[in-house]
């Protein structure tokens, strides 16, 4: 018989985690685009251009959710993957404590800082700005609170809850920030806290999260053995991007200022602006995905899965951004036309600064790639290179001196190189990091080098194949000097599961697949069974103690087997066994 | 697996192989097929390299089906591992181990 592992199963989890995320990314870019329209229509030009020039303030402000959030919820899909469920607890509660506090500060600074903040972008908007800045530091307990439990749903196998948080918030947002500037006249600082608002309003998705059977995740004050270090680790790639995010939009705001001063170029600005929302708007939900699923694999050793669910995003991420390129480019007043452009003479002139800009967007999906996947997989390194590269060394210098010398075409001809020389530096340099440091991992996805003995196979929900894959285990164990007891006990664990599997897990007529994998290492066996059938945790299961004897399976294995755990991650059950032989591995033949 | 059987003073069968999901259907099958005239059945099992839970819910509705005919089974000369799996789950209490 041959089986071979195929990935039909992590494809179907891939598209239930790709489509939620996808949502949930657009609506929160469309809560923003919406936000800005109704800025600039109920409150004036001035107001909008106040929101803007703010903006790398509410970056910083909103560090410690997006870096505490993914890089949290990072920390914890490899622990999931570990199966090491105490430590992950004890990383989501610190990412609480640590998150919460950090923005109750700022809550309590927005009394004294507002103003004095608002002042460095000029005393001309600062009224508006003030206000904007001040509750938006007034609520951030509240935007921090959000940012940090809709990303750790998203891991603790509830995806679909996460996004409808995210998508109830943002449309909330909306019709409250109506509310509060039209009806309350509570100006800016109704805009601003409508985002906390909204939040307040998508909370209600929490109460879902917090009653579904799935949740692994719960608070827990016993920190000892802290993840604090972990956390930091993770987090710290996120956390940089968005101060060095804030720190170059701030000083390359201030010299555009300086520099461009005719209305034309500013409008082109605005386009240029704006394409980041629109790729971001279409292409942030598949990078969205990578914490959450590539971290579990990774923390599993499921290389293969690993490589095909990085490789399918990478692809996708390529792909639709390509797609985008092409409609921009062969169409740019079309483009123009949709973000309210309507001044179409001379139009060549800003179609090819548009077209240059665009150059950039390829390489920037890329980038962003390596900015989520590689802190994914516990390799910060290169993932800082990145940041580094494009948020301060590269673009900085460059576009300073391009936009200085060639003015907009300067800016969008230093982005493009900016972004392109940094995905090549980034390649080159993860291609000779893993040589110089002998690393046990390949490729520009660093994708570590399987160093035990592996099967790996998937199955389909049919009982015969519950006698051939144990079959085909025991010989397997057998093949590599594994005792005959211990043979025959992993293929006893894999046909009691997988027999279990085909009768009670599913009820939809369907093929359906199990992946089965077993890493024999030098004196044990891991033996994983991950299915996607109804939620069944063999470690609960009850028994009729009051018979002298017993004709379930479960028992069975459990009695023979070392462990046998359950968890319940990306929405699948995964069953691992542990089978130890103490004399190790044999030589020679087996009878 | 391979099945034999021979009839005589106890009607013997002979199990070689795997007693597993897809092999128990073939013998209770096989012994659904047997009249079995003899009062004693012996389970044959030197060759037997493997049980699991299927299997032993094979012998235990042989062992009911044989009970209510006043008729008796016994399992002979299980190697290590399926001992093993007779014991765990309490079946050498309740069928005749030798």
């Amino acid at each position: 018989m041959t089986l071979k592992r195929n990935s039909k199963l992590i494809d179907r989890k891939f598209i239930q985690y790709l489509i939620p995320s996808i949502l949930m990314i657009f609506a929160m870019q469309f809560g923003s685009l919406v936000d800005g329209i109704l800025i600039g229509n109920f409150l004036g030009s001035d107001a909008l251009s106040a929101t803007s020039l703010v903006l790398p303030i509410l970056y910083v402000v909103q560090i410690p959710g997006f870096a505490l959030g993914v890089g949290g919820s990072i920390v914890v899909a490899n622990l999931l993957g570990k199966r090491d469920v105490e430590k992950s607890k004890r990383v989501f509660s610190i990412c609480f404590i640590v998150g919460i506090g950090i923005s109750l500060i700022f809550a309590i600074l927005s009394f004294f800082v507002s103003t004095p903040l608002a002042r460095m972008f000029g005393d001309a908007l600062v009224n508006y700005s003030s206000d904007y800045v001040f509750m938006y530091l007034l609520t951030d307990p509240i935007i921090t609170f959000a940012l940090i439990i809709g990303s750790f749903m998203a891991v603790d196998n509830n995806p679909r809850i996460s996004s409808i948080f995210y998508i109830l918030s943002n449309i909330a947002k909306v019709g409250l920030e109506v509310l509060f500037i039209k009806v309350f006249n509570w100006g800016m600082r109704g805009a601003a806290f409508s985002t906390a608002a909204g939040y307040l309003v998508g909370s209600v998705m929490v109460i879902f999260y917090l009653r579904s059977k799935e949740r692994t995740l719960k608070l827990t004050f016993k920190l000892q053995d802290n993840g604090f270090k972990d956390v930091f680790k993770a987090s710290s790639t996120s956390g940089l991007n968005l101060l060095l995010t804030a720190i170059q939009m701030l000083i390359v705001n201030i010299v555009i200022g300086q520099v461009i001063t005719n209305s034309k170029d500013l409008n082109a600005y605005g386009l240029i602006s704006n394409m980041v929302f629109v790729f971001d708007l279409l292409c942030g939900g598949i990078q969205n995905i990578i914490p959450n699923i590539c971290g579990i694999f990774y923390g599993e050793k499921d290389t293969y899965s690993l490589k095909r669910v990085a490789r399918k995003i990478y692809l996708i991420n390529v792909i639709t951004t390509s797609i985008i390129f092409v409609l921009i480019m062969i169409a740019p007043d079309i483009y123009a036309i949709c973000f309210g452009y309507n001044d179409f003479t001379d139009f060549q002139s800003v179609a090819f600064v548009l077209r240059i800009y665009l150059l950039s967007f390829i390489p920037y999906e890329i980038n962003k790639f390596s900015m989520n996947y590689y802190p994914t997989i516990d390799k910060n390194v290169p993932s800082l290179v990145t940041v580094l590269l494009r948020e301060a060394i590269i673009v900085l210098p460059v576009t300073l001196c391009l936009l200085y010398s060639h003015g907009l075409f300067g800016y969008s001809l230093a982005c493009a190189l900016t972004e392109a020389s940094t995905v090549i530096i980034t390649y080159i340099f993860v291609l000779v990091y893993q040589r110089v440091k002998k690393a046990n991992t390949k490729g520009i996805l660093m994708i570590d080098n399987v160093d035990f003995e592996s099967f790996d196979v998937t199955l389909t929900n049919d009982m015969s194949n519950a006698s051939l894959i144990s079959e085909d285990l025991t010989n397997f164990a057998l093949s590599h000097n594994v005792p005959n007891r211990e043979s025959q006990v992993v293929g006893l664990a894999s046909e009691e599961i997988v027999s279990n599997i085909v009768a009670y897990g599913y009820k939809n007529g369907k093929t359906n697949y199990i992946d089965i994998n077993l890493k024999i290492n030098e004196d044990m066996m891991l033996l994983r069974i991950r299915d996607d059938g109804k939620p069944f945790d063999p470690t609960k299961y009850e028994f009729d103690e009051s018979e002298e004897y017993s004709t379930s399976g479960i028992k069975l294995i459990e009695n023979m087997t070392d462990k046998m755990t359950y968890m319940r991650i990306l929405n699948l059950n995964n069953t691992i066994f542990e089978i130890k032989f103490n004399g190790g591995l044999q030589n020679g033949n087996h009878s | 697996m391979e099945i034999t059987v021979n009839h005589g003073n106890e009607f013997v069968v002979a199990l070689k192989g795997r007693l597993d999901t897809v092999t128990s259907v073939e013998f209770q099958d096989r012994l659904q097929k047997e009249t079995i005239k003899e009062s004693m059945v012996v389970v044959e099992a030197k060759d037997l390299e493997y049980i699991s839970s299927a299997g032993l819910r094979a012998l235990l509705s042989l062992k009911k089906s044989l009970s209510s005919q006043g008729k008796e089974l016994e399992i002979h000369n299980l190697n290590a591992v399926c001992t093993e799996v007779f014991k765990v789950t309490g079946f050498n209490n309740i069928l005749t181990v030798k």
